[in-house]
């Protein structure tokens, strides 16, 4: 989840040595979090946040058969 | 030389018959499409889709696919579907223009030159995604309806999984692709289509039945009809269903998610800013 992640960021922002992604196991979820550089959050959410939404399906799909959440969060570093 | 023509109601089907018929695997076989599959109206028109498959020998092949001839095995989905795809998507392109039937020669270097990069990024790009996501299938190059026109088919037992409740898996693939392969072949490249076990033909079907249904109601009723929440390439689909009836008229109003779009029965004289008042006479 965490590589699907990092390979999407990074195809989609200007900067992509400074995506980060860190997972974190919660009890029924696996949390992602996405850090990206300042000017590339709009990318990384997208017009209206398809990016985003899009994002998020795509990692739901694939973690529809390991029976876990995924939860992605773009962190926004002030 | 081992060759079969067959018929199916999709493409695929019609390939996949060939392919047991000569029992061979499609990297083996050069693919001539004959005719696509064409939905048709209430029926009529309908029209399956045929293809021409040719076991290829050792000859005929291009270098690099006559080395991979040695060690394909069907788990094997690195270069050899692409491979095998450009050899269906050439004669596709081709039987536009009778006459050439070479993939090699490609007469118009600019838009090929660039149909060709988002086709090969697409691919790879889509192929990498499914890899990390977990998902056995393999991707393979479609023709389009034009030369311009890319599809990436998904191809595998992942179908139901990749396309989503109402398309929405498909949807997400579809703009995460475009936004990368714009990225890398710039904006005003073409953009490639991510389609699965036919969703976006079954799709184009369904709208296309949908408007002409509509289309009837509001001649009949001589009231105007909306449709709400389509995409643009799914409101393009009921405009074009409907461009040629001279009774009725499309046009889409509104912004953004509100957007919808109105199929307005001649001879309507209200404007369709009133028709919400006036529904209910």
């Amino acid at each position: 989840m965490k590589e699907l992640v990092q390979y999407l960021a990074e195809s989609i922002v200007n900067r992509p040595e400074a995506v980060e992604v860190t997972e974190t196991q919660e009890d029924d979820a696996s949390v992602l979090e996405l850090k990206v550089a300042k000017e590339d959050l709009g990318r990384v959410i997208g017009k209206q946040g398809r990016t985003a939404k899009s994002l998020r399906t795509i990692l739901n799909a694939a973690a529809a058969r390991t029976h876990r959440k995924v939860v992605l969060e773009i962190v926004d570093e002030q | 030389m081992k060759q079969v023509e067959t018929e199916g109601e999709t493409l695929d089907e019609a390939i996949g018959k060939a392919l047991s018929l000569l029992g061979v695997e499609r990297d083996e076989v050069s693919l001539d499409i004959l005719a696509e599959e064409k939905a048709g109206v209430l029926g009529f028109g309908r029209q399956n889709a045929r293809v021409r498959a040719t076991v290829r020998t050792a000859v005929t092949a291009a270098p690099d696919e006559a080395a991979s001839d040695s060690g394909s095995g069907d788990g094997a989905r690195e270069s050899e579907p692409v491979e095998a795809a450009v050899e269906v998507d050439a004669p596709g392109t081709a039987a536009d223009l009778p006459g050439s039937g070479e993939p090699a020669e490609d007469p118009s270097e600019d838009v090929d030159e660039s149909v060709a990069e988002a086709r090969k990024v697409g691919v790879e790009v889509l192929t990498e995604i499914l890899r990390l996501m977990g998902v056995d299938s393999r991707v393979v190059v479609k023709p389009g309806h034009d030369s311009t026109e890319v599809v990436l088919d998904i191809q595998g037992d992942s179908g139901a999984l990749l396309i989503g409740r109402r398309g929405q898996t498909l949807e997400a693939l579809q703009h995460i692709v475009s936004r990368i392969v714009a990225e890398k072949v710039g904006p005003d490249g073409p953009q490639p289509i991510v389609d699965a076990e036919d969703y976006r033909g079954r799709r184009v079907r369904s709208l296309e039945d949908m408007a002409l249904r509509l289309g009837e109601k509001a001649k009949r009723s001589r009231k105007t009809q909306s449709i709400d929440a389509l995409n643009a390439r799914d409101r393009r689909v009921v405009h074009m269903a409907l461009k040629d009836d001279p009774w009725l008229t499309t046009k889409s109003q509104g912004q953004g998610a509100f957007r919808r779009l109105l199929i307005v029965p001649e001879g309507d004289r209200r404007s369709p800013d009133e028709e919400d008042a006036g529904d209910d006479r």
